[in-house]
């Protein structure tokens, strides 16, 4: 399908607080099958609509592969925002929050959009983290926040969409350099002469002017 | 250090458990290599004549018997509790003697029950023949190595024959002339007087566990725990840890038993199967749910209660394991659908279809079976029903092939345990089922799931003995550089270093660790994983350390060369841990020559992770084994599988589509865990590594690529 743009997303937090579970809630399908190894299947991506235009978002999940930290650190790099998800039933998942967020800021470029997300609301009765802590620590930290819900899909749509809204603006300002693609953004095949579809390196959209949209 | 303990407590267990059986074991071994020399068959003549110590010990003590045993009676041999002590002449004299008795009638036993206990306490000043314990059972591994029977198949036939011979001929001492083969003969003959022996022998003291353990293996039916146990110790741990039927009921049953064990061995088998069902049964049924739910709680959560739903509605789960037909709680796939035709089921009914391994078809979903099946019974569940089944059609003539078919798939359990899975209680109910089946005739199918029930046992000593050697390795020696050895040879080391630690990932770990995350219920993956991890940083730290720009260029580079190698060796793993590392924020910052850089890309395009890896997984594809693969896409494939898929279909049953998945991804896996490299290892360079725990933490590296070029400077890597 054809897009304008393609945005980067990677979800960072520990083990546990539901990472998956919002991806899938927010692609709203089960993970198929994968009978072809060698054919990958993008379990991460859904097309929204911003400013009537189609964007894509390519979310990165490393769960399964957090046990090697060593390199899922590097995903972070290509990356335009970042979930950075907590579980408010469990006091700890906050507590390592300036970790994640630490981690986060040296490895990615520094225009990275990082939303907090507090994730399991609808365990009221288990809550450990109040509401208001988690805006404060946003606040403090520069940081949009939200609680949500991926068993019920309370705000899950909105963390990614408020998400790729703060990125589409910062593109408006000029802020985000598009044709840079280690900064997550990639513009849509039909807005480019480059073929997006090389994997990895050779795929930067080159050089065709970024004033494009 | 946690696991380790672990075990080694476990391992103590195991030895305790087994101590009647390597004991009993030990007879048998010594026999058995004593009469390899000669011949491997038990000729009577043969043993007698042997004036070997060890073997004569071994005889003294069962003196009657003691010839025969060798192939069928192992049970009964061991018996000679303290580590056989070798008599003097005059014992092989008398045992000669007492075997021509014994050929000749069965009743030897006062003669036999005086010279032993006489023969022991002469004994004890002569130095132990026997080797320890391990050694015998890997002399025990051996014997049976050599033994008549090569593979498991031929194990099932003769079973399936054995079974049905005795059955035509159901009772005691025909059995032993007619329906055995000649090597089994002699062994019945001779167990009979075991048992004979042993109930009157309790006389001496210093004999008694001796006798106990000796009288109890034959009779044992139902209840076959008791013989193969000491009760003390396991009973004591088992009902400890959790329910474990067995123990108690243990002490009762032997009692009762000694008067009849009078009769002929044989004799006694037939009697203990009317109702072994009940005694296995009742083992299973009361374990199922407390040990499942702690041994696996979080994969089995849902199952369980799923399984309880379908208990409700369905149909009792135990008439399901008595079933000829499951078909009905099976839900195949739809006739246009594609993929494999099971999609799921009641609990019961997988299993039994998994028996059916030989029917048409039904040989992926076997394996596919036991590979996933972990996440939704336990191993202990499983063969647990299994043996009920086994049980429950043993004495249906015309079913017997349902109950060599569910024996089949025991072994084939057993034979894939990890050594996670084979705690006390597991090795308890084996150890007992082992002694049912002797205790029923049944020697061939006993040796055969022993024999797989110590290889298991043996893989996972090795296991540990390994740990430390592995561990141990790490001294001295630093006086090299990177730069002295050649990239190939770093890389081929690096490989043996990875492929060590590969081999020993069980699959189930990885399952299990893409579900829950434990590092305890996956030590084999985690060791492995914090190997990568450590690779990576000792790589940064080799580059970020150097003392000049120069050096870190050279290191840089040297680090791609051995890359380049690491790629044409199929080493993917240590491979994406020195990209990881040169690609890392803090290494990649710094300021490369744009040749360097440049080579890097090139490199990089291996894990572009568009498409998911499109680019690794094609390059896997295209790759034969021997290779070690990334582990980590491995694991977040199962782990989206793992979240996108409920573990139970709507209606409450096994969703085995899922585990097909499952299945289809470790397969991938499972492939390359089999071929080995053949490079040779160079002890200076894997000194060398030092186990790559030579590293700075991830502060200390961005500080030392910040003093090198400051932060704010306008250049990002590129």
């Amino acid at each position: 399908m054809s897009y304008a743009y393609l945005f980067k997303y990677i979800i960072i937090g520990d083990t546990g607080v539901g990472k998956s579970c919002l991806l899938l809630q927010f692609t709203d399908k089960r993970f198929q099958p994968v009978h072809d190894l060698t054919i990958g299947v993008e379990f991460g991506a859904r097309m929204i609509t911003i400013d009537s235009k189609q964007i894509k978002l390519q979310i990165w999940d490393t769960a399964g592969q957090e046990a090697f930290r060593s390199i899922t650190r590097s995903y972070y790099r290509g990356a335009a925002g970042a979930l950075l998800v907590y579980d408010i039933t469990r006091r700890e998942t906050f507590n390592h929050l300036t970790t994640w967020l630490d981690d986060a800021r040296q490895h990615s470029n520094s225009n990275m959009v990082i939303m907090l997300i507090g994730n399991k609301s609808d365990l009221e009765s288990r809550r450990e983290v109040k509401k208001e802590e988690g805006e404060a620590f946003a606040r403090e930290h520069g940081l949009v926040f939200m609680e949500t819900s991926a068993k019920t899909a309370a705000n899950v749509e909105e963390a990614f969409i408020n998400t790729a809204k703060e990125i589409y603006e910062k593109i408006q300002e000029g802020v985000f350099d598009i044709n840079n693609e280690a900064n997550g953004i990639k513009i849509g095949p039909q807005h480019s002469p480059t073929n997006p579809s090389l994997p990895g390196a050779g795929g930067s959209s080159g050089s065709q002017g970024s004033g494009c949209c | 250090m946690a696991k380790h303990k672990k075990q080694c407590g476990f391992f103590d267990g195991i030895i305790q458990s087994c101590v009647c059986v390597s004991r009993s074991f030990e007879n048998h071994l010594t026999l058995k290599n004593f009469s390899e020399s000669t011949s491997s068959s038990s000729s009577v003549t043969v043993v007698s004549n042997s004036t070997n110590g060890a073997s004569k010990s071994d005889v003294n003590e069962d003196v009657p018997p003691a010839i025969p045993q060798k192939t069928k009676r192992k049970t009964a041999d061991r018996q000679l509790s303290p580590y056989d002590n070798v008599p003097d002449e005059k014992i092989g004299g008398e045992l000669l003697v007492t075997c021509e008795k014994h050929q000749s009638s069965h009743h030897s036993v006062s003669n036999s029950t005086s010279i032993s206990s006489s023969m022991i306490e002469t004994d004890g000043s002569k130095p132990p023949p026997l080797p320890p314990k391990k050694k015998h059972i890997m002399a025990y591994m051996e014997m049976f190595g050599n033994c008549t029977h090569t593979n498991d198949q031929e194990f099932m036939r003769h079973s399936v024959h054995m079974v049905q011979s005795q059955y035509s001929t159901p009772l005691t001492q025909t059995i032993t002339a007619g329906g055995m083969s000649s090597t089994q003969s002699c062994s019945f003959s001779h167990s009979s007087h075991l048992s004979n022996y042993s109930s009157s022998s309790h006389s001496s003291a210093t004999r008694l566990h001796g006798h106990a353990v000796l009288g109890v293996p034959p009779r044992s039916d139902d209840r076959s725990p008791s013989p193969v146990l000491p009760p003390s110790p396991l009973s004591t741990t088992s009902t400890g840890g959790s329910s474990d039927g067995p123990p108690p009921a243990l002490p009762p049953k032997q009692r009762p038993r000694r008067p009849s064990a009078r009769s002929p061995p044989p004799a006694a088998v037939p009697p203990p199967v009317p109702r072994p069902p009940p005694s296995v049964l009742g083992d299973g049924e009361s374990k199922p749910s407390s040990p499942v739910v702690k041994s696996l709680p979080d994969l089995l959560e849902h199952t369980t209660k799923n399984d309880e739903q379908n208990s409700n509605k369905a149909s009792p789960c135990e008439d399901l394991m008595e079933m000829l037909n499951v078909d009905e709680y099976l839900l195949l796939k739809k006739t246009d659908e594609d993929g494999p035709d099971i999609r799921g089921g009641h609990i019961d009914a997988l299993i039994i279809q998994a028996t059916k391994a030989t029917k048409n078809g039904v040989f992926m979903y076997q394996e596919a079976f036991l590979t996933t099946y972990r996440t939704f019974i336990t191993p202990y569940d499983l063969i647990s029903k299994l043996m009920r089944r086994y049980n429950y059609f043993y004495y249906q003539p015309d079913k017997k092939p349902r109950s060599r078919e569910a024996f089949a798939l025991i072994v084939r359990v057993v034979s894939d345990l990890t050594s996670l899975d084979l705690d006390k209680e597991l090795q308890l109910k084996l150890m007992n089922f082992v002694q049912q089946l002797i205790s029923c005739g049944e020697l061939t199918l006993a040796k055969a799931l022993r024999v797989k029930l110590l290889q298991r046992h043996e893989a996972k000593e090795m296991l540990s003995k390994y740990t430390n050697i592995v561990t141990s390795l790490s001294l001295n020696a630093r006086n090299f550089t990177l730069f002295d050895f050649k990239s190939e040879q770093i890389a081929e080391q690096m490989t043996l270093l990875d492929a060590e630690l590969f081999m020993k990932i069980e699959i189930p770990e990885v399952l299990i660790w893409a579900q829950e995350q434990n590092e305890e219920r996956s030590p084999n993956l985690t060791m492995f994983t914090e190997h990568f991890n450590k690779m990576s940083y000792w790589a940064r730290t080799k580059i970020l350390t150097a003392e000049n720009k120069d050096t870190r260029e050279k290191y840089f580079t040297k680090f791609i060369k051995i890359m380049k190698h690491l790629r044409k060796i199929n080493n993917f793993n240590s491979y994406l841990a020195l990209l990881s590392a040169l690609d890392s924020a803090p290494v990649r910052r710094l300021e490369w020559q744009k040749q360097v850089q440049e080579g890097l890309k090139e490199y990089c395009a291996l894990i572009d992770s568009s498409s998911s890896f499109r680019a690794y997984r094609q390059a896997l594809a295209e790759t034969q084994p021997p290779c070690i693969p990334y582990i980590g896409l491995v694991l977040q494939d199962l782990t989206f599988v793992h979240i996108g898929n409920p573990n139970l279909l709507p209606d409450g049953s096994i969703n085995f589509s899922k585990r097909w998945q499952q299945f289809n991804i470790v397969e991938n896996m499972k492939k390359f865990n089999k071929a080995t490299y053949t490079f040779k290892r160079q002890e200076k360079i894997i000194n060398f590594f030092q186990s790559f725990n030579d590293y700075i933490g991830e502060d200390a590296m961005w500080k030392l690529s910040e003093t090198i070029k400051p932060r704010g400077g306008k250049k990002l890597g590129h």
